[in-house]
């Protein structure tokens, strides 16, 4: 198989694009729940958490009835001439991003939280507007919350399989991911071939979170998670 | 007392008014101030004076109010200037310096977005000057997490300044000092008025510290200002209870006129007559501030002979308050300088002096303050 119809590329694109658009939509959203006080925050919270509790499959079920042409995004994106996306990388991506969000939402959140809003009063009173105040400030002083965030956002995606089934199907090349080849390996009796993907799934997940230790370790002090 | 020019003009220096409830304490104060020195906002803790503070800055938000500095509005009936749109620099009582940032870097933040020159009526602050003036060239490659409370405060007092504002607030600065950081950060903010000529107010709770730092006071009590003006008179007006307290006293200017060498004292003189200190080697012609303490006061009918007191007085009684049941103060003029006496209603009644007698004033000790 050519390698960029391999499982393992197919994992690492699916990864990278869902982290990079995770932090694109978190940043945001992680810095209004860090700072408002309202009871709309326990609603998106709430909503934000869900995937975090319910089964892959659920998640992966609903995607797949409101992602297939009939479905109520399916349905538009056809006769947009986008198509359905059931059973394609772009669904699988959705369904990535849907159910990895806590995990990038969280940590960015913590580390938001910590930040004092007594040096962004102060940065107002130095003429900082409230955008500059956030990029000059905020984020500079939740780069560990970034770290985690990222690393998170990436090992979850990576280990996700239930929501890569339902939606994505199990097409070579196109969204047959790491998880889904072990088990078709294992269903196939290729206990070599699934012994090799497993334990390097293992060992890149165990580097990953020793990697999120390690940044909350340094910055335990000032930036608990 | 305080009205506001009517339609069309705008106030010279600083013009605030608010009206605010925040939960169940209220604010209602006007202040004025003029377009440079140090006014001082004064009261106990508690009083609403860092409330006032936010206000004036727009960090918090007052439904009614209004702000004006050097003719230039930032809050009126219809109108709301953002904190960040503001030319104010503020310092903080917990100096609140950016701790990712060197302290270079921390001095640049506000530089980088101040003012023009036009918005600040032609004054600029020169970033080299500011520095070496807070003595901070030794500093600028550290982080504020390394620096000591007097050196942090130093840095936010220069970070503030060089935002070149138009209106400059001290927020307790020395509040959270031990006494070794106060006697190094004191001289920087005695050296202010002369070195920006802008608005700045300056909050504080400590009667000491106002008197070293300020040029006016304004009071506050339970969220609204009583009064304000020239620090001499506030201090030693009897119908506030500041001339009561256990801290009454009064402020005098002296200049150093000369040296008494063979006791190392100087020799100071203001409108009322000579003041001998005891520190010998004062610059001559220099003016000095100095406080004199109600209670280092004591009265004499006739100019008293053979006492140890060197610094007697020709003054008048300008009046008489009860502060408690055994002890009143009396209000004196020298020439014009009001000065402050706690004594006994005993003593009183044994002088038996009244308002307009003329008496002796003999001043057991004065602090010197700059």
């Amino acid at each position: 198989m050519e390698l960029f119809q391999s499982p393992l590329w197919i994992t690492i694109k699916l990864a990278t694009i869902s982290t990079f658009i995770l932090l694109l939509i978190s940043t945001p959203m992680a810095w209004w729940l860090s700072r408002d006080k309202g009871k709309f925050k326990a609603v998106v919270e709430s909503v934000v958490a869900i995937p975090l509790v319910l089964p892959p499959t659920v998640l992966g079920f609903y995607l797949l009835i409101a992602l297939s042409p009939n479905g109520f995004l399916g349905a538009p994106l056809e006769a947009l001439g986008i198509g359905s996306l059931a059973f394609t990388f772009e669904g699988l991506l959705i369904g990535s991003i849907i159910y990895s969000l806590a995990f990038v939402v969280r940590p960015l959140q913590n580390s938001f939280e910590s930040v004092n809003d007594e040096l962004l009063e102060a940065a107002a009173t130095l003429g900082a507007s409230p955008l500059d105040r956030f990029f000059s400030i905020a984020v500079p002083l939740s780069i560990p919350g970034f770290l985690t965030a990222t690393a998170l956002g990436f090992a979850h995606t990576v280990g996700e399989f239930g929501v890569a089934l339902m939606i994505g199907g199990n097409i070579p090349g196109e969204t047959r991911v790491m998880s889904i080849e072990i088990f078709n390996l294992v269903e196939a009796l290729n206990y070599d071939q699934a012994h090799f993907y497993s334990a390097g799934l293992m060992i890149f997940s165990f580097l990953l979170l020793f990697l999120v230790s390690m940044i909350n370790f340094n910055s335990s002090s000032k930036n608990p998670l | 007392m305080n009205v506001l020019p009517s339609n069309g003009e705008t106030p010279e220096g600083l013009y605030a008014q608010f009206t605010h409830m925040r939960g169940t304490f209220s604010i209602e104060a006007t202040l004025e101030a003029p377009q440079s020195g140090v006014t001082a906002l004064f009261g106990p803790s508690g009083c609403g004076k860092t409330t006032f503070l936010r206000l004036l800055c727009g960090v918090d938000r007052a439904k009614v109010g209004k702000v004006c500095v050097n003719g230039m509005w930032w809050q009126n009936r219809s109108f709301f200037l953002q904190t960040w749109k503001r030319p104010v620099g503020v310092v903080f009582q917990d100096s609140r310096l950016f701790p990712h940032l060197t302290v270079k870097n921390n001095l640049e933040y506000g530089a980088k977005r101040s003012f023009a020159s036009k918005r600040t009526n032609g004054y600029r602050v020169n970033y080299d000057h500011t520095v070496s003036w807070l003595g901070l060239e030794r500093l600028l490659d550290r982080f504020p997490n390394g620096l000591s409370g007097g050196e942090k405060q130093r840095v936010a007092l220069g970070r503030a300044i060089l935002r070149n504002p138009s209106l400059l607030l001290l927020d307790e600065p020395m509040a959270s000092l031990d006494e070794s950081s106060k006697i190094e950060i004191i001289p920087y903010l005695e050296e202010l008025r002369s070195e920006l000529s802008i608005p700045i107010l300056y909050i504080s709770h400590d009667i000491y510290e106002i008197h070293r730092i300020a040029d006016r006071v304004a009071l506050m009590e339970k969220g609204s200002l009583l009064t304000s003006g020239d620090i001499k008179t506030i201090l030693t007006s009897l119908e506030l209870p500041i001339s009561r307290g256990s801290h009454a006293g009064a402020v005098i200017n002296a200049d150093v006129v000369e040296h008494d060498k063979e006791f190392n004292l100087s020799i100071l003189e203001f409108e009322g007559g000579k003041i001998s200190v005891a520190r010998g080697g004062m610059t001559i012609g220099k003016n000095v501030k100095l406080r004199i303490n109600a209670s280092d006061v004591a009265l004499a009918l006739d100019k008293p002979r053979n006492t140890s007191v060197l610094n007697v007085f020709g003054v008048k009684v300008t009046g008489i308050v009860e502060i408690n049941e055994s002890q009143v103060i009396v209000k004196l003029d020298a020439h014009g300088v009001a000065m402050l006496s706690k004594i006994t209603k005993k003593s009183l009644d044994a002088l038996s002096i009244k308002r307009g007698d003329k008496c002796y004033a003999m001043v057991k000790s004065v602090a010197l303050m700059a």
